[in-house]
């Protein structure tokens, strides 16, 4: 390999960055297709999302909508103009609150939200950007602007 | 003292003027050679940096003191917060961070001040350099006191503050923060050293030997800042994980990964003097990326537990310095590149060579660096496109980061194997069979002991047992062995120079940290259930009884705390507490969750909650080898620290 002439070896220096650029190219957009989890509203998600498919559903939880029993929890999440059932089966956050912001992810089964995992932030007064953003969509947002 | 926030502020109000002195003075004085003004220059670097130690003081004492006439200690801080709270309460906001950001950029000022004291060689690019740091400084101080002045006063004194959020009240955030500023701030050096070498035009041998060193401090402390905030988060936020990939962990993450590029191109150009130019653009981009990462998180454009500030001015000053930190260089750059390297006649390498491994290294850390950006910009890019609100998560980097750092690490043992310039395949391959030979044999073991394992577990583990393969086959070459009689083998090996025994322990602990990521990615098992008192659970083949919930009251606190013993198949027992803690004073609650920690792996219990009626929740996590994560980042620090104490001053002709 030392007979090789400075302008061959830059070649091929050069083919093995694009190769390598080229690998991680391919590596980033096939891992953003399957995945980006998409972020809905209760009203957005039985249009939009596909059944089975990971998505994320953000909203408020509806006041007095927390049940418990054996199979775990089930909770409404509401935009104000549409509510959905969410049941979920791990440890709530501590700071899972009826009518506050919150953020689901998981995978619509039926007319039902099955959760994996409930996100919330640990400060009483925050609200989750996109549930905040969600809000002002549907008009009903009394936060500040 | 009652007026000793009006002092801090008259303080960094004279720093900000002495950093002008000592950006101007210097530049002015490497340009002309003057000994009188690079002496003023690195007189007022160190003045400097005295005047912020003085302000920064003056805001603690405030803040020990509970004086709540201070508007920020009266929105972040409370009297009843135990004495280390209210310390690392000062740095728990956005504008006390920043003071500390600026406290860390000063003293790295003050030592290369110390530094340009002493050297003769070098003289003028360290007077670049430190005039170049004094312009950072300039900055920050400047976007302190006209934007986020910590000093302000209240007109009148509220009854008590409003405490710092619970969930940063824990030792581990407590240094997490000014380790990871460390970091950050550390790599402006190397920023500063890489416009020195612009306005110079020349980045040789001697500019690498005098910025290597910097740059390994400050790989060490971002190193130390990242881990600290990964084990905070693992046993504070209570969800069992470690690595979130949320975009502040990624954007402390791609500085480290260009910091590590660079600390490993620096030694190219020490070496061999080539890759100037690749080096000084890595240094630029590993500041940017460092300012990016502190800064574009807080503006509250990417959500993030982490957001400290939505004041759009502030936002749009901060953006305004990066654009100008970066910007500039960059022009620079573009111009200057193509003569950093004009005075060095060092023959292009083979292509099997040290330097390609090298540089292998550099193009996949830089393609991992942009695949984290990608994935954590993404977000933004869509919603500005089409509206669309989506999240790119831990599926997304482990699919795509995953099989760059395998890649990496593939390469990693071979690469201190090769000789520079030209690597003899025949003289290598001999070092390699025994390594794929005993990777391959530790691996059958490891199989034959675990069964079930699938492709991905198989292949991390085996690349960590092959790292370590390849420490071990360098500590042979240090000690000899492949040619040499083993006698004096022990001599040879006590006498391994530092940088190389650094070098060493930095891979192990990779190899370390690789084996704890296989244990905890492959092999963790969490069981939840409900219980009543005196109920038990099984996790693995261990039984955990739950024996009370009772109240507890802490300082500024009240709490519930459930007690479990756990019952081993060789019936020793263990007890674990955990609580959820409720804090009146910030209106929130954070959860502590028990953790019986062993060199094999983490036992992980967390009470979820419950009242005497429907039971109480409790979850069981196993968290096989996850202390391997911290103790092969401590490794990493520590040869980092080591590499670094052993680096030669000024270069050696070999």
């Amino acid at each position: 390999m030392a007979d090789l002439s400075p302008k061959m070896r830059r070649g091929i220096g050069l083919l093995l960055i694009l190769a390598a650029l080229g690998l991680a190219a391919m590596l980033v957009l096939s891992a953003l297709r399957d995945h980006v989890v998409f972020f809905y509203g209760p009203t957005d998600i039985q249009a939009k999302a596909k059944q089975g498919q990971i998505v994320r559903l953000g909203g408020l939880v509806v006041d007095d909508s927390i049940q418990k029993d054996q199979d775990g929890i089930r909770f409404q999440v509401t935009d104000q103009t549409t509510s959905i059932e969410v049941r979920y089966s791990g440890i709530l956050p501590d700071l899972f609150r009826e009518g506050q912001g919150v953020i689901t992810e998981g995978r619509l089964d039926g007319d039902i939200f099955q959760a994996d995992t409930v996100l919330a932030k640990h400060d009483e007064t925050y609200m989750p950007a996109e549930v905040a953003d969600l809000l002002k969509d549907q008009g009903v947002w009394k936060g500040q602007e | 003292m009652p007026h000793g926030t009006e002092i801090g502020h008259f303080a960094l109000a004279l720093a900000f003027g002495l950093t002008i002195t000592q950006a101007l003075a210097l530049f002015a004085g490497a340009r002309s050679s003057s000994a009188g003004m690079i002496r003023l220059g690195w007189q007022a670097a160190i003045m400097a940096f005295i005047l912020v130690v003085i302000s920064f003081a003056m805001l603690t004492l405030a803040f020990l003191r509970s004086d709540f006439s201070v508007a920020l200690v009266a929105s972040h801080s409370h009297s009843l917060k135990p004495w280390l709270y209210k310390v690392s309460g000062v740095w728990g906001n956005h504008e006390g961070s920043l003071l500390l950001w600026v406290l860390i950029l000063t003293l790295f000022g003050a030592l290369m001040a110390g530094q340009l004291r002493r050297i003769s060689d070098g003289r003028s690019t360290m007077a670049y350099a430190l005039s170049i740091q004094g312009m950072i400084s300039l900055a920050f101080i400047g976007l302190i006191l006209f934007t986020s002045n910590p000093f302000l006063r209240l007109t009148s004194l509220p009854d008590d503050g409003n405490g710092l959020n619970p969930i940063l009240q824990d030792p581990g955030l407590a240094f997490h923060p000014p380790m990871l500023y460390l970091g950050y701030v550390g790599l402006s050096v190397g920023f500063a050293f890489a416009v020195a070498a612009l306005i110079e035009g020349r980045a040789d041998a001697r500019w690498a030997v005098l910025a290597r060193r910097w740059v390994l401090l400050a790989w060490a402390a971002l190193t130390a800042g990242i881990a600290l905030g990964s084990w905070w988060a693992y046993y504070e936020l209570g969800w069992g994980g470690w690595w979130f990939w949320d975009p502040v962990e990624n954007a402390s993450l791609m500085p480290w990964l260009v910091a590590t590029a660079l600390i490993h191109s620096l030694r190219v150009v020490e070496k061999r003097n080539l890759f100037h130019s690749w080096t000084v653009l890595l240094a630029i981009l590993g500041f940017g990326l460092s300012l990016i990462g502190t800064f574009i998180v807080r503006s509250g454009l990417l959500t993030s537990v982490h957001a400290f500030t939505n004041d759009p001015t502030r936002g749009i000053v901060i953006l305004v310095i990066i654009m100008i930190a970066v910007g500039i260089p960059l022009m620079l750059y573009a111009m200057r590149a193509g003569t950093l390297g004009r005075d060095t006649m060092a023959e292009a390498p083979a292509l099997f060579s040290r330097e390609t491994a090298l540089q292998a290294n550099n193009l996949l850390l830089v393609v991992t660096t942009v695949t984290v950006l990608t994935g954590t910009l993404y977000p933004l890019v869509i919603e500005a496109v089409n509206g669309a609100r989506i999240s790119v998560g831990p599926p997304f980097f482990e699919a795509s980061v995953g099989p760059l750092l395998g890649l990496m690490l593939f390469f990693l043992p071979v690469a201190p194997l090769l000789a520079w310039k030209q690597a003899s395949f025949s003289k290598i391959w001999r070092q390699i069979w025994p390594m794929l030979m005993i990777t391959a044999v530790l691996l059958a073991i490891v199989l034959m002991l675990i069964s079930g394992m699938n492709a991905f577990a198989i292949a991390t583990i085996g690349l960590g047992i092959w790292v370590m393969t390849g420490v071990a086959a360098d500590l042979f070459a240090v000690m000899g062995l492949w040619r040499q009689h083993p006698t004096g083998a022990w001599r040879r090996l006590r006498g391994i120079p530092l940088p190389r025994l650094g070098m060493n322990l930095a891979h192990l602990g990779v190899a370390v940290f690789t084996i704890g990521v296989a244990g905890v990615s492959f092999f963790d098992d969490e069981v939840i259930k409900r219980l009543q008192i005196g109920d038990h659970m099984t996790s693995g083949d261990a039984q955990f009884t739950l024996t009370s919930v009772a109240p507890v009251i802490g300082p500024n606190y009240n709490a519930t705390a459930a007690t479990v013993i756990k019952t081993a198949a060789n019936g020793e027992s263990s007890e674990f507490i955990s609580e959820i803690r409720t804090f009146p004073v910030a209106r929130s609650q954070t959860t502590e969750a028990a953790i019986q920690t062993g060199f094999l792996g983490d036992t992980y219990v967390v009470f979820g909650g419950g009242t005497p009626e429907e039971g109480f929740v409790i979850h069981i996590y196993e968290k096989p080898f996850i202390t391997w994560i911290w103790g092969g980042a401590g490794l990493m620090v520590i040869g980092g620290i080591i590499t670094m104490l052993g680096h030669p001053t000024r270069r050696q002709e070999a």
